[in-house]
């Protein structure tokens, strides 16, 4: 039985161990648990001050109180060694210099407190203004302290054009975000365990360079002020790592690096395993092959520019994304078919021949994404058009998602997947030639399809299609089927048009429910069957013509009971209507 | 999973006596998952009895089976095996009531079982997310010994963890 205090009984270390686990909130309230716990909160060799969690409860967001708040806590932990030393704030303290002085004397002891402290982890999270503003000597402390294993910063003002040169000897992890003032950073071989760097929108950072060996992740995030097309967004930088063995991840975003940056340095990246270059709008060619690049397993490319050739050979590729618009003079993918597991193309213009070259062979692909592909037909068409079309097959493939037309999927001779498991499918332009869609695949459970119709399409061909492309989903258990059409809202007079157009596409259902708009409910409607009605004698009246061809037989011939809820009086009498004549058996409730 | 017979290594065994006189023979590769016993090994090197004088039988028995759980792991790592396993702790700490929690972790910490410590530690701090100190006081049977005024002057300093 439980009956004895046994948390109290565990030694201090394991006490701390817990406390470590949990957030300030909950540490916090274990001081006032009993004497024992309030002496080992007051050892608890971390600080987490999370001033939003004040601001929650009291509502209190005046800097003097911030301030207040941290001197107090740094004070009575004075003498202890510290571990972890964090500070959250969102308190702004705005156009005052009174104000200003308090928070920057805030952040320069709790620096100081850091650095004679020996803490090991120190995580400054400052989303308010101003920014701090870090004066000379704290700055050469801090990144030259013996102790720090990770140091996160932001909302930092360095002063002027900062050259950071960080000696640290222990530090694990570098993270910088919006920070100012800051020039260039250095990362040198004194910074021997160093191992993640991360620099998000950092100003005017335009050069970086790595000389530590241990480095394994670097992300590099410059914030794009100008917008697209901007001949004033790009810049020159300079990003050197001399020893790039042991770098696993790189990403990107808005660096203008240049060919030659690209074809110097990634191929000496002999153990880079992700790569992602986002809009870098310089950088027109890129070639990956399988001498340099054996490990790369993940690359993700996306650019707004024009680029050139673009040809990725890399032997383990796994996951690849490209994003591009407009598209590369020429892209070849066709040297990582073997290995891909994941593949992602947006907007990009293709021919039949391209797709035959990149995009066979794709034995262990499982996630196929292709969205916003046009097709090329003017070049295909005099070139291929009387060559025989093979499918596609893809042996590993459980989801599949196309935004394309059906004319790109026809072209190619369509789609063979016999294990595809989830198919998301969207269409801007159905019309009657689209259905059905070429694509075999007989495991397929959960399928989306989103249409939006050519204008031109009537009520009954635009039946017609649909039952058509529904044909081939008959095997599914969910089917989601999104009708986009350039029409009046919905009113309610159309439902009993919706109901049977449904009925049409699905023609044994158990529940039919319509989305409400704003604040009005769903409608539920709910069908309940029983035997084949006797009256019904085959060849007689309407209901021969309604499922004469199917095999399984409609609702019409076995409907007894059907019921709806949240459907106005009006509406009900047509629903009933159309209910009675199309099914004499029914009994109908409304609720 | 494929057995450990393939292995074609032999593999030493060690004998872990408890306080309570019970002794668990166990390979070598499973023990030195508990830093103090990797230690001992390292050290002495040829002594296959090891004393155990702070654990219990009972709970010793519960250590060894994690390590044994957790060894296999090293041998074969991948990403299903590491399902496996993250299952197979959360139903291992899932009913322990609150004495075989302790007995387990203060054997796991003199022991040095780091992960096993983690996981432990994991646990009790989900015991306490999210409570209040009246609540907290309650699951773990705690008594305050403030003096009367004491506690309602600490709490005034935090006021905002006590709402």
């Amino acid at each position: 039985m439980d009956v004895n205090d046994r948390l109290s009984e565990l030694p201090e270390e394991v006490i701390h161990q817990i406390m470590y686990s949990l957030p300030t909130l909950e540490v916090t309230r274990m001081s006032v648990l009993s004497k024992g716990f309030l002496s080992m909160w007051r050892s608890f060799p971390v600080m987490d001050l999370d001033t939003d969690l004040q601001l929650q409860t009291t509502g209190t967001s005046n800097p003097k109180d911030l301030f207040g708040f941290v001197v107090s806590c740094l004070e009575r932990r004075r003498t202890s060694v510290h571990q972890r030393l964090r500070l959250k704030s969102r308190i702004w303290a705005y156009g005052y210099d009174e104000d200003q002085r308090l928070v920057n004397d805030m952040f320069e002891r709790i620096i100081n407190f850091a650095t004679r402290n020996r803490t090991k982890e120190l995580h400054l999270h400052y989303k308010g203004k101003p920014l701090y503003c870090m004066s000379m000597p704290i700055k050469s402390l801090l990144f030259s302290s013996k102790y720090l294993r990770s140091l996160r910063l932001s909302n930092i003002d360095f002063d002027g054009h900062y050259n950071l040169i960080l000696t640290c000897p222990l530090i694990e992890d570098l993270k910088l975000s919006h920070c100012v003032g800051l020039q260039s950073i250095d990362i040198t071989c004194a910074a021997k365990r160093i191992r993640a760097v991360k620099f998000k929108y950092c100003e005017p950072l335009d050069s970086i360079r790595i000389s530590s060996n241990t480095v394994e992740s670097l992300c590099w995030d410059v914030y794009d002020f100008y917008g697209w097309g901007n001949p004033d967004r790009v810049r020159d930088i300079s990003l050197n790592l001399p020893s790039p063995e042991s770098l696993k991840h790189l990403r990107l975003l808005n660096v203008d690096i240049t060919d030659e940056w690209f074809s110097y340095h990634v191929p000496q990246f002999a153990g880079l395993e992700s790569l992602e270059l986002l809009n870098c709008g310089r950088l027109k060619n890129i070639l990956i092959t399988g001498e340099n690049n054996k490990r790369l397993r993940k690359f993700l490319l996306s650019s707004n520019t024009d680029m050139e050739n673009v040809h990725i050979a890399a032997p383990n590729l796994e996951h690849l994304l490209i994003d591009q618009n407009p598209n590369p003079a020429s892209l070849s993918i066709s040297g990582c078919t073997s290995t891909l597991r994941k593949l992602e193309i947006l907007l990009f213009r293709v021919t039949g021949v391209w797709i035959q070259e990149n995009l066979s062979g794709l034995r262990l692909l499982e996630h196929l994404l292709v969205g916003g592909f046009s097709f090329d037909c003017s070049t295909d068409f005099a070139l291929n058009n009387n060559k025989p079309k093979h499918k596609l097959c893809f042996d590993s493939l459980k989801d599949l998602n196309l935004n394309l037309t059906s004319e790109l999927l026809s072209s190619v001779g369509g789609f063979e997947a016999p294990n595809l498991d989830s198919f998301n499918y969207q269409c801007d332009e159905f019309n009657a030639a689209s259905a059905p869609l070429p694509i075999v695949c007989p495991n397929l459970t959960n399928a989306h399809l989103a249409l939006k119709f050519d204008q031109n399409l009537d009520a009954s061909m635009l039946r017609r299609s649909l039952v058509h492309l529904l044909r081939s989903f008959g095997h599914c258990k969910t089917l989601s089927l999104f009708v986009v059409r350039d029409v009046r809202l919905i009113s309610s007079k159309d439902v009993v048009w919706l109901v049977d157009n449904s009925l049409w596409l699905v023609p044994r259902p158990e529940t039919m429910s319509f989305k409400g708009t704003g604040n009005m409910p769903d409608v539920i409607i709910k069908f309940y069957y029983g035997k084949r009605s006797s009256e019904f004698k085959e060849g007689k009246d309407c209901v021969s013509c309604c499922c004469s061809s199917s095999p399984v037989k409609c609702w019409r011939h076995c409907l007894s009971e059907v019921t709806w809820e949240n459907i106005d009086d009006w509406l009900s009498m047509k629903l009933k209507n159309y209910f009675v004549q199309n099914a004499i058996n029914a009994v109908i409730t409304i609720i | 999973m494929s057995s450990s017979s393939t292995t074609t290594t032999t593999t030493r065994l060690l004998m872990l006596k408890a306080s309570d006189g019970v002794t668990f023979e166990v390979e070598e590769a499973v023990a030195t998952k508990l830093g103090a016993i990797n230690n001992m090994v390292e050290e002495e090197g040829s002594e296959d009895l090891i004393c155990l004088p702070n654990v219990n039988g009972k709970f010793l028995g519960m250590v060894l089976e994690w390590c044994k759980k957790h060894a296999n792991n090293n041998t074969n790592s991948d990403k299903g095996n590491d399902e496996v396993n993250k299952w197979w702790d959360k139903e291992f700490v899932m009913d322990l009531d609150q004495n075989t929690l302790y007995h387990l972790l203060m054997a796991a910490d003199y022991l040095s079982g780091t992960e096993l410590v983690d996981l432990l530690t994991e646990k009790v701090a989900s015991m306490i997310r999210g409570k209040k100190v009246e609540e907290i006081r309650e699951t773990f049977k705690i008594k305050s010994d403030f003096l009367p005024g004491q506690e309602e002057e600490i709490r005034k300093k935090n006021s905002w963890a006590f709402e």
